[in-house]
């Protein structure tokens, strides 16, 4: 299989994927059991890292219907004029930045002995940045904003059982206030299982 | 021939006033067919992580709507709306069930009609060209907020008959939040006894929703705390409503900018959650829920937490700027 297909794929389940890559991916799914089984590693991958929980029954997507559900690009308009970080690019930019890195590392080890106080003087510039760093959070007051998002896998389960009851209520007030074609997929579509 | 003449002066009226609609027109003609047009489709609904196919059928009858949502993929689970009842009927194995026994709904007073007409005060609304949406042809508009403070949602409609044919929701980098897209819809004439939902015969568990409320709700002022700050042109809902955690009274208040709506719960903190982060948030979809626990001068301390289709930083600002009478 080719890196393309699986880049266009991590697309799609990352939410980035233009129409163009989308209707590509769905195509080639259609006839690749490989690509079936990234396409549930990638969601499952892209599920950990949101802090979702994995259920041990993964449903699929039904690969005819989802083919049918969308027509073909030259039938949409255009709206795909962002600038998405292609990983390409994410790659290409990533090597440049080690090798200016890699680059710098060696002429500094390079020129050191030529210039003996230039590591203690670097050491002393990490130093007083560490120590700045740790005086500031020392003197504030405990903050607690920083306790969120990156550990929600943490959560009690109180608090996400919670969290699932709220976010059911809220489509509910939605549903019965607004309830529209634009709001009603959601509430009906809620996967309670991979909710934390 | 002379009918024929008929026809096609009217499809020429047709198309002349579809050229002639604004932006705000299409919402405008959108809504109201919404509200008045008898259809039945399927759709599919991509969240950023999951994709579902529904089958979605309204129909207006004796000036009752009634829809109903069948999920197509999956454990079986139809939503019915009946006028202001809405229920949806699960397997015995849902999990949606099992939340439904934990928490004792409140239910809603009045409903509100979306209100388009005020949509340009925090939108940009802009035609921004056709496409072609489940073999029709649609007009795409894109209604872009002023503001980074909500999504940015693209919608198309169906020329003929003003129905919505598909929606995009995008973040402020373009990144695509949610998309739903009809695969086939077809405008009906439907009789009643084709479409009664009262005396179906149900194979799971029916969960009601709401229904109308029973019991006068305190206004937002008696309740001891008010919101320092919501996104511009979010107005709160007539639908405060008042559930219950166990013995705990929670309070419920929603607000909508027409298109998107958040809600905020407020409740005593429970004990079992003294331990629990002062702060967390949990991501489904494009919905994010965000709770805080605030120790308030009254003595206990309380549980906010925001539940809405928005960005993060929205959401969270939102919960930060709930404040609590001295």
């Amino acid at each position: 299989m080719s890196q393309t297909i699986k880049q266009s794929l991590s697309a799609c389940i990352d939410g980035e994927a233009t129409n163009e890559e989308l209707r590509r991916v769905i195509d080639e799914t259609l006839s690749n059991e490989e690509l079936k089984r990234d396409w549930a590693d990638y969601s499952s991958i892209s599920a950990v890292l949101r802090g979702d929980k994995l259920t041990v029954e993964k449903e699929l997507p039904d690969w005819n219907k989802l083919a049918a559900s969308f027509p073909d690009d030259s039938n949409i308009v255009s709206l795909q004029n962002r600038g998405r970080v292609n990983r390409r690019t994410m790659v290409r930019s990533a090597s440049v930045v080690l090798g200016l890195a890699a680059t710098l590392v060696l002429g500094i080890a390079f020129l050191s002995p030529f210039f003996p106080g230039a590591d203690d003087q670097a050491t002393n510039l990490a130093d007083s940045q560490t120590t700045s760093a740790e005086g500031i959070a020392s003197n504030d007051p405990v903050d607690v904003s920083g306790v969120r998002a990156s550990n929600v896998v943490n959560l009690p389960d109180d608090m996400q059982e919670r969290h699932m009851q709220y976010l059911l209520e809220h489509d509910k007030n939605v549903t019965v206030v607004s309830g529209t074609p634009l709001t009603i997929p959601k509430v009906v579509s809620r996967k309670a299982s991979t909710t934390p | 021939m002379r009918f024929a003449c008929i026809a096609l002066c009217f499809g020429l009226v047709q198309f002349a006033l579809a050229e002639e609609r604004t932006a705000e027109e299409w919402l405008q003609a959108m809504s109201k067919a919404q509200r008045e047009t008898n259809f039945v489709g399927t759709l599919s609904y991509f969240d950023g992580a999951e994709l579902t196919t529904l089958k979605y059928s309204h129909v207006i009858l004796d000036g009752q709507v009634q829809e109903r949502v069948s999920h197509l993929n999956g454990p079986k689970r139809e939503l019915k709306r009946d006028g202001a009842n809405v229920t949806i009927e699960v397997s015995q194995d849902d999990e949606l069930l099992q939340m439904r026994e934990q928490f004792e709904a409140g239910a809603i007073t009045t409903t509100f009609q979306q209100p388009f007409d005020k949509l340009g005060e925090n939108y940009d609304l802009e035609i921004t060209g056709t496409g072609r949406i489940a073999d029709r042809t649609a007009k795409c508009i894109s209604v872009v907020p002023k503001e980074p403070d909500r999504y940015a949602i693209f919608l198309w409609i169906d020329e003929e008959t003003c129905l919505l044919l598909r929606s995009e929701m995008r973040d402020e980098d373009h990144r695509l939040v949610n998309v739903l897209q009809f695969t086939d819809l077809k405008t009906k004439t439907v009789e009643p006894s084709e479409h009664a939902f009262s005396g179906e015969q149900t194979s799971g568990v029916v969960v009601d929703l709401k229904g109308v409320a029973t019991k006068e709700v305190p206004s937002i002022e008696e309740v001891g705390w008010h919101t320092d700050w919501v996104p511009k042109g979010f107005q709160r809902s007539s639908s405060d409503t008042e559930g219950s955690f166990g013995s705990d009274t929670v309070r419920n208040v929603m607000y909508s900018d027409g298109l998107v709506a958040f809600s905020i719960f407020v409740e005593p903190a429970p004990e079992s959650l003294q331990k629990a982060p002062m702060e967390s948030e949990t991501v489904s979809g494009s919905t994010v829920v965000v709770s805080r626990r605030v120790q308030h001068k009254k003595g206990d301390p309380s549980l906010v937490t925001v539940v809405g289709d928005l960005p993060k930083k929205t959401v969270w600002r939102i919960a930060r700027g709930v404040r609590f009478d001295p």
